[in-house]
This record gives structure tokens, sequence and C-alpha cells, in this order.
């Protein structure tokens, strides 16, 4: 190893050291484990994987301030609330309030923006090929795709429902840097919203054989006083023939409704 | 801290022989060259997908030996254009359109290749429907209500193709309505039939150097092209890639659907990698905040 | 299943009701090459859709010199931004100057052939007009 390399390998140590949060282990790396790789050496984070177990990964796309595994979602600010300014919060309560016609994913089928694509409870894939320079996300929601670029710069004159996302790795971690938002997602069900502004530090980190925790810092300047943190467990899917399948919500209307959830088929999906 | 600090020294010799590994192959150099940032992207570019027109054929440029995945398999991963007789417009009509224009767009060879006459066999019905549908009720266009078009329309839609092959698979995804598909190799199952899907369900083998990927369980409601050529939820497609060399790909598919054709056909035409390190593929938001609907009002429905 | 339980009987129906369907369109079968039109005029606003991104610009009538409002078809925002638009190309109330073709039926709306901004610059608008451009080489041989 250079010297170079030996100081990358004691920075990425130091900083798994500085940055991990307890509350953002949901569960340790098992003893023995470690992180199955890819022939470039990254981390491989490939397969399907959605948000929580079963029984909870519904409440999350309901309230960013609730609970998730008895921990608060937002692990930072520590009381589990989003820093709105007054007005933030003025316009929240207003979304609230008109939620049943106006979540841009409820009601409308619209792009859920991230990080709210994330944790929407539907199964999503990530792809991800040695040497290539993007990873993709795949989501059973609308068929939604995320591009993420290891290469080139953000947007510099377009507003994207998904923002644009350039990554690197930090260690073992995937560190994406999503900006060039519109103001139209929310951040979930309650009427958490966001001005374009918008600007978000997503971590993707493989603790285990069926875990990555996923981190995400929220920065808004018009809407926010400060930064806001959140964490989550991706849990992967390994029923046995586990895919994809289609969540068409804006198509349901034109005619017989082609969702699995109408043909379910066990064998492969949900 | 210390709980970390803890579980960091227990797994540490695990831990600095993986991070080092990681250190090490971090110094391996970009497969592809990073595009031109800041402003103008795309801007002055040769290739029509970034230069005014992306209905149009890129040219054709001879590559270098096909590349190869560790296992010896044809490296197909990265961002593709097709590049169809004349120009791209296999999307509007797959058919040969006999001189004429054809729902205002000109005339075209089109892409099937079998058979010969370069038609789509419809069975009389059939045929009877696809002219009243161009005639009077192209608003069931799919492309038009943002449906993801399946197969094989979505193989010559604008904007790019992009390939990667993670372990076990083929993923394909799609700048047009942000679609997708994953094409596992490990012969597992169709889903059922009773399942019908917008993208249908994909399997995938390879034949020495042609991936062959087989395509069920689509639903009827997706068009073949923008010119009113149709099929059922009983089609069943068989497509084959082969790459030609690094930049070229020989593409072909065979489509068969008892209640609507008289027999099978086939299409074919190439891909050319592209080329130009500007490309990057884009977001494509479709129902969100449409307006045509609200301008053509004031234009005449579609005859 | 679970996925349903988060959308309400009346999310639903509020769904159902709100969905657009639209009629796609070729160039061909909207507008007029054989009419082409300049427009000059002040921007009122744009919209940056799929399929078709709308320019609206607010241009005097010559004959009654009446202040009038045109919709101005270009291409998607992808294929304008890769032809250099970006969000704050103008503001409202800049002067463009549009290039164009008029549409069939005689209504105040266009296809953009360029766009002139108060910069001096102009941009191609992504139509795909250009198509025509291809039509030779894929005509069948006499």
């Amino acid at each position: 190893m250079t010297i170079q390399g030996a100081a990358f390998c004691a920075a990425s140590v130091l900083s798994a050291v500085l940055f991990a949060h307890p509350a953002a282990a949901q569960t340790k790396p098992p003893k023995g484990w470690t992180v199955p790789r890819l022939a470039d050496g990254k981390p491989d984070l490939n397969g399907i994987w959605e948000v929580g177990a079963k029984e909870t990964r519904t409440k999350v796309d309901a309230d960013l301030e609730g609970k998730i595994g008895g921990k608060n979602i937002i692990v930072d600010p520590p009381n589990g609330k989003i820093p709105y300014k007054p007005e933030g919060l003025a316009k929240k309560k207003e979304n609230f309030a008109v939620r049943a016609k106006s979540d841009p994913v409820v009601a409308k089928c619209f792009q859920p923006g991230v990080p709210r694509l994330m944790y929407l409870p539907y199964p999503l894939q990530i792809v991800q090929a040695a040497g290539q320079p993007t990873i993709a996300i795949l989501s059973q929601y609308v068929h939604m795709l995320r591009n993420i670029f290891f290469t080139g710069e953000h947007l510099d004159g377009l507003d994207l429902w998904g923002g644009d996302s350039r990554a690197h790795w930090d260690g073992d971690t995937l560190v994406v840097d999503v900006a060039d938002f519109n103001d139209q997602t929310w951040f979930d069900q309650a009427g958490n919203h966001h001005s374009d502004a918008l600007h978000v530090v997503e971590r993707f980190t493989r603790i285990g054989p069926e875990t990555i925790t996923y981190e995400a810092t929220i920065e808004d300047s018009k809407t926010l006083t400060r930064p806001f943190k959140i964490s989550l467990p991706l849990t992967l899917h390994t029923e046995k023939n586990f895919q994809l399948m289609e969540y068409e919500c804006y198509a349901m209307k034109q005619g017989p409704s082609i969702t699995a959830g109408d043909k379910p088929d066990p064998e492969h999906g949900r | 801290m210390k709980r970390i600090t803890s579980l960091i020294c227990f797994e540490r010799a695990i831990c600095t022989v993986a991070l080092a590994a990681a250190c090490l192959v971090q110094t391996a150099p970009a497969q592809t060259p990073a595009p031109a940032p800041g402003p103008g992207r795309g801007v002055g570019s040769t290739n029509p997908l970034l230069n005014g027109n992306p209905y149009i054929s890129p040219a054709e440029v001879k590559g270098g030996p096909v590349k190869r995945l560790p296992d010896g398999k044809p490296d197909l991963q990265g961002y593709w254009s097709q590049r169809t007789i004349g120009n791209s417009m296999s999307m509007f009509s797959v058919q040969q359109t006999d001189g004429r224009p054809a729902q205002g767009i000109p005339p075209t060879k089109g892409i099937v290749v079998d058979p010969p006459d370069g038609h789509i066999p419809y069975q009389d019905w059939a045929a009877k429907k696809h002219d009243d549908l161009g005639a009077n009720h192209m608003i069931e266009e799919s492309d038009a209500s943002c449906l993801p078009g399946g197969f094989p329309h979505s193989m010559y839609t604008p904007f790019g193709l992009h390939i990667i092959q993670p372990p076990g698979q083929v993923v394909m995804t799609w700048e047009f309505m942000h679609s997708y598909r994953v094409i596992p190799l490990d012969g597992r199952p169709h889903v059922s039939p009773a399942t019908h899907l917008y993208m249908g369900d994909s399997r995938g083998h390879w034949e020495g150097d042609t991936l062959v990927i087989d395509v069920t369980s689509q639903v009827g409601r997706t068009w073949i092209d923008q010119s009113a050529d149709f099929h059922s939820d009983a089609i069943h497609v068989v497509e084959r890639i082969t790459p030609i060399d690094s930049n070229n790909l020989s593409y072909e598919a065979t489509i068969e659907d008892p209640k609507v054709y008289t027999r099978p056909w086939k299409i074919a035409y190439f891909y050319s990698r592209i080329l130009d390190a500007k490309y990057e593929p884009m977001e494509f938001a479709c129902i969100e905040g449409e307006v045509d609907n609200t301008v053509n009002e004031r234009v005449p429905a579609q005859k | 299943m679970g996925i349903r339980g988060i959308i309400t009987a009346a999310g639903f129906a509020v769904l159902l009701a709100s969905a657009p369907v639209w009629a796609h369109h070729s160039f061909a079968a909207e507008f007029d090459s054989n009419q082409p039109v300049t427009l000059t005029g002040k921007l009122v606003k744009m919209d940056w859709v799929n399929p078709h991104s709308w320019v609206h610009i607010e241009v005097v009538n010559k004959e009654t010199g009446q202040p009038e409002v045109w919709d101005v078809e270009t291409g998607p925002p992808n294929t304008l931004y890769r032809n250099g638009w970006r969000k704050d190309f103008a503001k409202p109330g800049d002067e463009l100057v549009i290039v164009g073709t008029r549409a069939k039926n005689g209504t105040r709306t266009a296809n953009a052939r360029t766009v002139k901004t108060p910069d001096g610059k102009t941009m191609l608008a992504g139509s795909s007009e250009n198509l025509n451009a291809g039509a030779p080489s894929s005509a069948p041989a006499k």
C-alpha cells in the first residue's frame, strides 16, 4: 500500500468512527461478516431493498417526524422534529390540512423526490456494476428511476423532481449529493415540504447481509433554520425469485388495473 | 463512542484488510471519461441526441474488439442510441409506409424485416382495427398517456438506452418515460401468466455472444409504435442482441401474438454507442404538470 | 395488502378524476412548415414540461394593435437543456424573437424552430420539425 493509500485508509476508519451515529446502527454487523464486494472492490449494494420491516414500513412515509423501531426517524435534531422557520411551519400546517387532495404521491401519483423515494413502502432495486460510472436505483412506485453519477457536476439551471445525484465513495459508504430540486414534492404524507433550495446528502452503508443503513442530511435555506438528518434501515428482500412489480397509479383510471396488487404473484413479488 | 470504538477494534483485522483492498482498487482509472462540466452541456455536439433533433439516427462509427466481462461474456454496458434505416423514426412507425406520410410523419421504410414486404401481418379484424385506431382513436396512443412502452416499443424510444450488467442480470434503463427492465440470467421462471405488466417480464440467457431475451406478461394497452400498431396481452417477444464491435450492436426481435397477427414477424436494426462524453441521461417527468391537453383544447382532435 | 392501506378511498377518487389523458401529436399533423411565423414579444411564462415545453409570449397584433398571447411549443425540457436553455433563460417581460411555424388550425399556436433571447443568443428549440430533413433517405426508391 502506498503512503497515500495508507492515509486514505486511516481517514476512512476515522470518518467511520466520527460519523457513525449510535442510533443509525439498527443492527450490529454480524460477527465475522464482511461486506461483499464487486470486482472493483466497492461494497456490493445490489439487491432489492425496502425501508424497515414488514410490520412498520408504511409508517415512515406517513410522517417523517415519527418513529421507526422505537427511535425517531429524524436523528438530528434530537427532538425528532423538522427545524422549520416560522413560514415553513405555517406552510406545513396548510399542507397537512389539504393532504388528502394535495399529497403529490398519494393524491396525484407524481414523482416523490429524494429522500422520499427511498422510504416509500415499495421495493426498490439498487443496480451496481463493477467499474461503471453510475449506480441506478429502480423503484416499483411508478417505475421511478434514479441515475446516480460518479462523474460530472450538478446541472446549472434546471429544476428536477428527483434532483441531480452525484456520488463518491467515502471508504465503504456511498455518499450521494443531490441538488437541483424543484419545490413540488413533499417529504411525507403529513405535508412536510421544501423549497427549490433543497440540498440532500445521502449515505448508504451496508452493515450486514440484509441491511443498508440509509442516512440523509437535508438542508433548505428557505424553509429551515438548520439542516436535519434522518436515519433508516433498508432491508434486503430475500424471498426466492423476488422481483420488482409495477405500481402505475396514474394508469389505473385508463382501464383494468395492471398492478401486482390486483393479480398478486406471490412467487415473484408483491 | 466507546461502543463504536470497540466495534471497530473487534473487527479491526477484517476491516483493515477490506479497507486496504478498497484503497488499492480506488486508484483504478474510471472506464469512461467524465462529461464536460459547466454550462452548455451538449451544445455544439454532433450527436443528434445532444444537438437539436434526437430523432435522427447517429452515424455508424466502427469500434474495436468487443469488450468482455470477467466471465467472458460480452460487456454491453454504456449508453446506446438506435440506428435505423434513414433515421430513428421507428418510434413513429415500425411498418414501412408505402412511400406515403403516415400520422404526420414523412414516408419511412420502417424496421420490419419479416414479412419481407415490411408490413405487420395483421389478422383481418386486426387490420381493420389498426386502420380505425389510426383514423379515429389516436388518443389511445400509449406514449401520450405516459405509459411505459413495453416491448419492443421501449427499445426504439428516443433519448438513449443505458445497459448495466450487475452480477447475474442485465438491466436496461431509458431516459424516455424513465423506464427500466431487469433481465435475470439465472434461469428463474417467468411470472404467472395471470400477471400483466406494462414492461412485461423479461428472462435472458447467452447463446455465444448473443443475449437472448424472452418477454412475456405484457399488458394489451400499449402500442408497438405511435402509428396505431397494436397488440394484445398475449404478445410474446424474443429479442436477440449481438455485439458487432465495441461501438455497435445488432438487434432483432421476433413478435408473436396469436390474437392479433397471422404469424410471427420480425424487426431488425442497430445500436450505436453514444461516444460523446457530454451525454448523460436526464430526468423525464411525464404526467407531472403537462399542459398539452389544455392548449390542445384549441386544436382539433387527431383525425 | 399494505400498500393499499395508505391510499384512502377518497384519495383514489381524486386520483381517478384528475389524471390527465392527452393526445400526443407529430409536428406535421399539427403545424405547417409552409406557414412560417416570426413572433416578437414579451415572455409571459414558460412551462418546462414533457412531452413538449411551452413558451407563452405576448405579441402586439399588427392589424388590430392589440396585445395577444401566443402559445409556442418547443421540444421537451431535456432537449432544450441540451441545446443551452436554462430555467432563467429569460424573465417575464423580456423580449423574445421566436421563429417557427403556425398551427394548421389557425389558432394562436406555433411550433418554435429557434428562440432569441435579450442577450442576443439564439437557441434551437428542439422542434421535431427537423424530422423532415431525414425523409429523403427513408423514402423508398421509385
